[in-house]
């Protein structure tokens, strides 16, 4: 596995499992600390100490008893400074770097310095394999674990919270809500019909081209210039149909509804709630450019990329008679306003409205055009605001809740006996 | 700009006149005359109308009183006036270092431009390095002034760079953007980075491309203060104020406060001083023991 797939599957698997904790795993809840914390610390000036052993405890479910050693990783790593005096820490400055790659630096340190045991390892490769699709279960069986071990996994996952198994047509389909958060049900049927294979072809085509008009791929028969199957075009229309969580839509006069087809949400622990509502808003603006460059009624948009970026200089796009239609959904998600420029001309600009949220919703849909996902959404910025105030405002936090109580997750009946025999043998050199 | 000369036979208005003259050359947008006598109100409106403040000295309490952002006064190493002594006595106590001291006294004010004013002061500050000793605590404060003053020229440049593209997205951006900058222009540099790789060419060098020493570094110093801007604008006073602290005597040190009333003021600010002094240690190829004394100060200031 690359090491920033190591780091990044560790995050993940830490930050599900909040402050559960699992016998097995030792290495995984370092590493992933480490990540959570690193990505949460950068730019930010010094942070004392106190604080921050509140606040990531609070916010990131770092214990802070290890707190300690996992400031000693980033250290080693050259993420932080840390100031003592003698033995005691009194603050860690941040030099998280920027423009490199966090997962890499830490997952280089885990390959040469950590050892991950079987279970963890097993973990990490199947949470590795359910990043892209769905899969079904009776294929992890392959991977070469002692199915005992890999059962255990399962198990582990899914009081995690990182795993799930759904039911369909009669096998077991495997998914990580991480990556699959909404219509995992489908994802599920499609993958017990077709296999994972498709189903990752799909995905990958859908994020190097986030937005794309269904009714477009029903009539080419491709998406950007990549052929799709019958069943995968009868797969997108499904979700645009059955699915909990619909794809946005635009209704315009000369075209109808129309749907817009992007990869799956990214699940809890790499959305915070707070940034869940921005990423939606964000899809509906490339929605809306998506509209303007396929389903024009007159003039198409030529590259959705310039236009989202002309939004972000000028904070606003030039009148036209198409504007109405099909920025009007963005005017009710509170995004934009639209200005008719004379009365009853029909000529109407949309402006970006002037507010941090809606500046966050252009950055992550240029991301989505741009990159085919959102980046840093997986930051708490309460946290970032929690650790530059002081210690009196984390304590007032704290003073309303109840101590964390420290849930396990259980051992299996099989090695609750191996232990109890252990001690019975007295096997214990 | 401030002028407090005491000239003799001078009507205030002519020294506010002679003032915006300085100040149009250097480009400083507001200008201050103390003057040890009272002033008439007409010669304080007319100065007014071309940006200068004329102040006595019962005048300039006042002012301080009402735009100071302290209530009690700090102690400022920089007030003492031996301190200022002390500084102008390094170039003759060691002549090895005087190209650069006097760079740092004349030369650096007048130039304009930032870009040319960075490369130079790495530039000296590296010609000179092997008669730096770090054990020496005039050359410690001597250092710590050159790095006030890259300070002074690196926040021109993040302030540029913020105000044309805010935060860069890929570090290519940045590189570019900050090489075209600091080298006075796409042609400049382009033509400098030709030459550059001709003459290595022909010396048998690799052929890398024109930057700064230790460019991925000083990328990084840029995009963190790209992260607060505005945090930069104290770095050079804050620095400033350190290189007079090594100047300062021993008994009198406890007392300067000025110097944590900064770097508390804001966080950021104490941050980017460290790391502006960690890259210009390293890039000038100094002894290291001034980058360890320096770093132990700054970072002691943040706890």
């Amino acid at each position: 596995m690359e090491k920033q797939d190591i780091a990044a599957r560790c995050h993940d698997i830490q930050a599900c499992l909040g402050n559960k904790e699992v016998p097995e795993f030792e290495a995984i809840s370092q590493i992933g600390m480490a990540v959570r914390l690193a990505l949460h610390i950068k730019g930010l000036p010094r942070i004392k100490y106190n604080v921050l052993k509140l606040a990531a405890n609070y916010y990131l479910n770092i214990p802070s008893l290890v707190l300690q050693s996992i400031l000693e990783i980033l250290y080693e790593v050259q993420f932080v400074k840390i100031l003592s005096q003698g033995q005691t820490i009194q603050t860690i400055i941040p030099t998280v770097p920027f423009f490199e790659d966090i997962y890499e630096s830490i997952g280089d340190f885990a390959a040469k310095e950590k050892s991950f045991n079987e279970a963890e390892q097993l973990s990490l490769e199947i949470l590795k394999r359910l990043t892209l699709t769905p899969e079904p279960k009776q294929t992890l069986y392959n991977i070469g674990a002692d199915s005992q071990l890999i059962n255990r996994s399962v198990q582990i996952g899914d009081e995690g919270g990182y795993f799930r198994v759904y039911r369909a047509r009669g096998k077991d389909i495997i998914y990580s809500p991480i990556f699959f958060s909404e219509n995992a049900n489908l994802y599920a049927d499609i993958v017990a019909k077709s296999g994972a294979k498709n189903v990752k072809r799909l995905l990958d085509l859908i994020k190097r081209s986030q937005g794309w008009p269904l009714s477009i791929i029903e009539k080419m028969k491709e998406i950007n210039g990549f052929k799709v199957t019958d069943d995968e075009i009868k797969f997108l229309k499904r979700l645009a149909q059955d699915g909990a969580v619909k794809p946005p839509s635009i209704s315009t006069s000369h075209s109808g509804e129309n749907y817009f087809i992007f990869t799956p949400s990214p699940g809890l622990i790499r959305l915070t709630p707070a940034k869940r509502e921005i990423y939606e808003r964000a899809m509906a603006l490339v929605a809306s450019v998506r509209q303007g460059q396929f389903l024009p009624k007159k003039y198409a948009i030529r590259s959705p990329y310039a236009i989202l970026t002309a939004l972000r200089d000028k904070g606003f796009l030039n009148a036209n008679t198409e504007a109405l239609e099909q920025y009007k959904k963005l005017t009710v998600l509170r995004v934009g306003r639209l200005e008719e420029t004379s009365p009853g001309s029909g000529w109407f600009r949309f402006y970006l409205n002037d507010v941090e949220e809606s500046q966050e919703v252009l950055s992550m849909a240029i991301d989505l055009v741009s990159q085919g996902q959102a980046i840093g959404t997986e930051i708490d910025e309460e946290f970032r605001i929690a650790v530059q105030k002081d210690q009196l405002f984390i304590e007032s936090l704290l003073s309303s809740q109840k101590l964390k109580e420290r849930e396990t997750i259980s051992y299996t009946e099989d090695q609750k006996e191996e232990i109890d025999n252990l001690f019975l043998r007295g096997d214990l050199k | 700009m401030g002028d407090c000369k005491t000239l003799k036979n001078q009507s205030p208005i002519s020294r506010a006149l002679w003032l915006k003259g300085l100040m149009e050359l250097t480009g400083a947008s507001k200008g201050m005359v103390i003057l040890e006598k009272s002033i008439e109100n007409d010669h304080k409106l007319a100065a007014e109308s071309i940006n200068v403040a004329l102040l006595s000295d019962a005048d300039l309490d006042i002012y301080i009183k009402c735009t100071s952002d302290y209530i009690e006064q700090p102690k400022s190493s920089l007030c003492l006036e031996d301190n200022w002594d002390k500084l102008f006595t390094i170039s003759q106590k060691y002549p090895g270092i005087k190209p650069a001291f006097d760079f740092s006294k004349s030369d650096f004010w007048n130039k304009k431009s930032s870009n040319s004013k960075l490369r130079k002061v790495l530039g000296l500050t590296k010609e000179i390095k092997s008669e730096l000793n770090p054990d020496n605590e005039l050359h410690v404060a001597f250092i710590v002034n050159m790095i006030s003053l890259f300070a002074i020229s690196l926040n021109n440049i993040v302030s540029n760079i913020f105000n044309q593209y805010l935060l860069p997205t890929t570090k290519d951006q940045l590189s570019e953007e900050l090489k075209v900058l600091i080298w006075g222009g796409f042609e400049s540099f382009n033509f400098q980075d030709k030459l550059r790789k001709l003459i290595s060419q022909k010396g048998g060098l690799p052929e890398t491309d024109l930057s700064l020493p230790d460019w991925d570094i000083f990328l990084q110093l840029i995009r963190n203060c790209l992260e607060k801007p505005h945090s930069t604008t104290i770095i050079p006073l804050l620095l400033k104020e350190l290189a007079f602290y090594y100047l300062t005597e021993d008994s009198l040190k406890k007392e300067m406060s000025y110097l944590s009333k900064l770097a508390s003021n804001d966080l950021y600010t104490a941050k980017f001083a460290y790391l502006t002094s960690t890259y210009f240690c390293q890039a000038t190829r100094i002894p290291q023991e001034f980058n360890e004394i320096i770093s132990d100060h700054l970072l002691k200031l943040q706890t």
